[in-house]
């Protein structure tokens, strides 16, 4: 069985999280199929937007994400990029939130 | 108060975060967001006047926040604008900053006390805003026109009743008036409760920085719970008035009480509740900074209360430089940092009140001089005076609270505090 992450978000956000992850899950896609249509400018601002937003809501690693898909889309990097949604698949299929 | 907040930014996720978190501090927040993607840029005839603060993003899609910023900077509608910025952006931060934004948010760790809190400082940099157009209109009105009552409130000969009726204070007689600031005692009217009423002169309404210093310190000042603090009920504003609705003494100040005789424990007992008072406005980062004996007021119970905070200072400050170019008053309690105009916490009044505690146990100051100047040497270069005979036990604390370096001080009032306890026993 894969092994969870856990993270701790403050109770104030308990509305907005349910939602905010299920559009991460639908975003892993959508940023696949935007590789795939060698679409870097939508992964450029879709990596920006998740850059910003992760930290914000208590996720600091889809910050990280978010950063290196910006820089890589920026560099047209594909390799990079993959690299980076395999890392970020493999966190939203294991995170999982405790509120306090 | 209803907050007003526009959140331009390409991310709806985060348009969202800030709303809820800003929806939990003011439920009745009116929030729109703004989606530069879909929705474009912001028509120069878009209203932004409703709006107390705007959130910028750096990043909006395609184009850039710090153009958006630069644009709307330049319209007269614009409010206090919160420029987002992203992790290592920040030289794009002190660009915004530069450009016209009032504070920055990093928004890879952005809080809820974060953001509460620059939107709190971007409102009431609009309120300040708003009264100096408001206090320039009724000027330049009434350079024009005679208008009575605003006449009546400028004049000291005046009817005191004319005076602060509007707000809802009925005048029962002038205490007393400084250079920038009239005192009145009065009777609000919805309980009829005696409380003082200072009311600070339009000049100085037309700071637009004091206005908010004036607003953020007094707000912080409210907020603060200690019986040793004089109680702030309201801060506002008239057409041309900026006023502070205050607790009432009926009692006289420790001024009075040191020309009567203070015995040695009655001394340690007086600054015992002086370093109370201290304790908890350092505990919200405020510094006094006109700490003496006519600041420390007396209730009908005999507990005392330190009043006439910074503001008072600010005031001075302004009115010195305005009118004479030198420091107003004698510097009986200034301490040597504050004497060199280097930067102050909270040992600069831990610095007065041995001053003070001087002056009780001897009915005399520790440092007088003929010339402003030559007592302001005093302090920073004369040692500590020694006490008379029979006091030996509170030299080494009047010595402490008066050493020329602020690092030779009790760190803290909670150290002081521990000091007079260790002396009682």
């Amino acid at each position: 069985m894969t092994e969870k992450i856990r993270i701790e978000i403050m109770k104030d956000l308990e509305v907005l999280i349910p939602r905010y992850l299920d559009r991460r899950h639908k975003e892993v896609e959508a940023f696949r199929t935007q590789l795939d249509a060698g679409d870097f400018e939508a992964l450029r601002i879709g990596g920006h937007s998740l850059k910003g937003s992760g930290g914000g809501y208590g996720f600091a690693l889809l910050t990280q994400i978010g950063a290196t898909i910006e820089t890589a889309a920026k560099a047209k990097d594909t390799a990079a990029i993959e690299t980076a949604l395999v890392q970020y698949a493999d966190y939203i299929q294991r995170v999982e939130v405790v509120y306090i | 108060m209803t907050l007003h907040a526009l959140i331009v930014d390409d991310s709806e996720d985060f348009r969202l975060l800030i709303g809820q978190y800003m929806t939990l501090e003011w439920s009745d927040a009116e929030i729109v967001e703004w989606d530069p993607v879909t929705q474009g840029d912001i028509d120069d005839n878009y209203d932004l006047e409703k709006f107390d603060v705007l959130l910028l993003d750096y990043v909006l899609g395609t184009a850039d926040g710090l153009d958006w910023l630069k644009r709307l900077k330049r319209r007269a509608d614009c409010p206090p604008i919160i420029f987002l910025t992203g992790a290592g952006s920040e030289q794009v931060a002190v660009q915004a900053l530069k450009s016209g934004a009032s504070d920055y948010l990093r928004k890879h760790d952005l809080s809820k006390a974060r953001l509460i809190e620059a939107v709190r400082n971007a409102m009431d940099e609009r309120k300040a805003a708003e009264i100096t157009q408001r206090m320039s209109r009724t000027a330049a009105i009434s350079d024009l026109t005679t208008k009575p009552e605003v006449a009546r409130l400028s004049d000291s000969d005046a009817p005191d009743a004319q005076i602060v009726e509007i707000n809802g204070y009925k005048v029962i007689r002038k205490i007393g008036s400084g250079g920038m600031s009239t005192v009145y005692l009065v009777e609000r009217m919805q309980d009829r409760q005696q409380v003082v009423l200072k009311i600070l002169d339009s000049k100085l309404c037309e700071d637009n920085e004091f206005l908010m210093r004036f607003i953020q310190e007094f707000g912080l000042i409210a907020k603060i719970e200690s019986r040793h603090i004089v109680k702030i009920f309201d801060q506002g504003f008239t057409d041309r008035h900026v006023y502070i609705a205050m607790e009432y003494f009926a009692n006289s100040d420790l001024r009075s009480r040191i020309k009567k005789g203070v015995t040695p424990t009655e001394a340690m007992g007086l600054l015992t509740q002086v370093a109370l008072a201290l304790k908890a406005i350092h505990e919200f980062g405020i510094v006094h900074r006109d700490l003496k004996p006519e600041n420390i007021m007396f209730r009908a119970d005999d507990s005392l209360a330190i009043v006439d905070f910074g503001i008072a200072k600010m005031i001075s400050d302004v009115n010195s430089l305005t009118q004479t170019g030198h420091i107003l008053g004698t510097p009986y309690y200034l301490s040597p940092e504050q004497a060199q105009g280097d930067a102050l916490d909270g040992r600069s009044d831990l610095y007065s009140a041995g001053v003070m505690t001087f002056e009780m146990l001897t009915q005399r100051r520790p440092f007088t001089a003929t010339t402003p100047i030559a007592l302001v040497n005093k302090h920073i270069h004369e040692p500590v005076p020694r006490l008379p005979a029979g006091m030996e036990r509170y030299q080494p604390l009047v010595d402490k609270l008066m050493s020329k370096r602020a690092t030779a001080r009790f760190a803290s009032a909670q150290q002081l505090l521990d000091y007079l306890a260790q002396l009682a026993r």
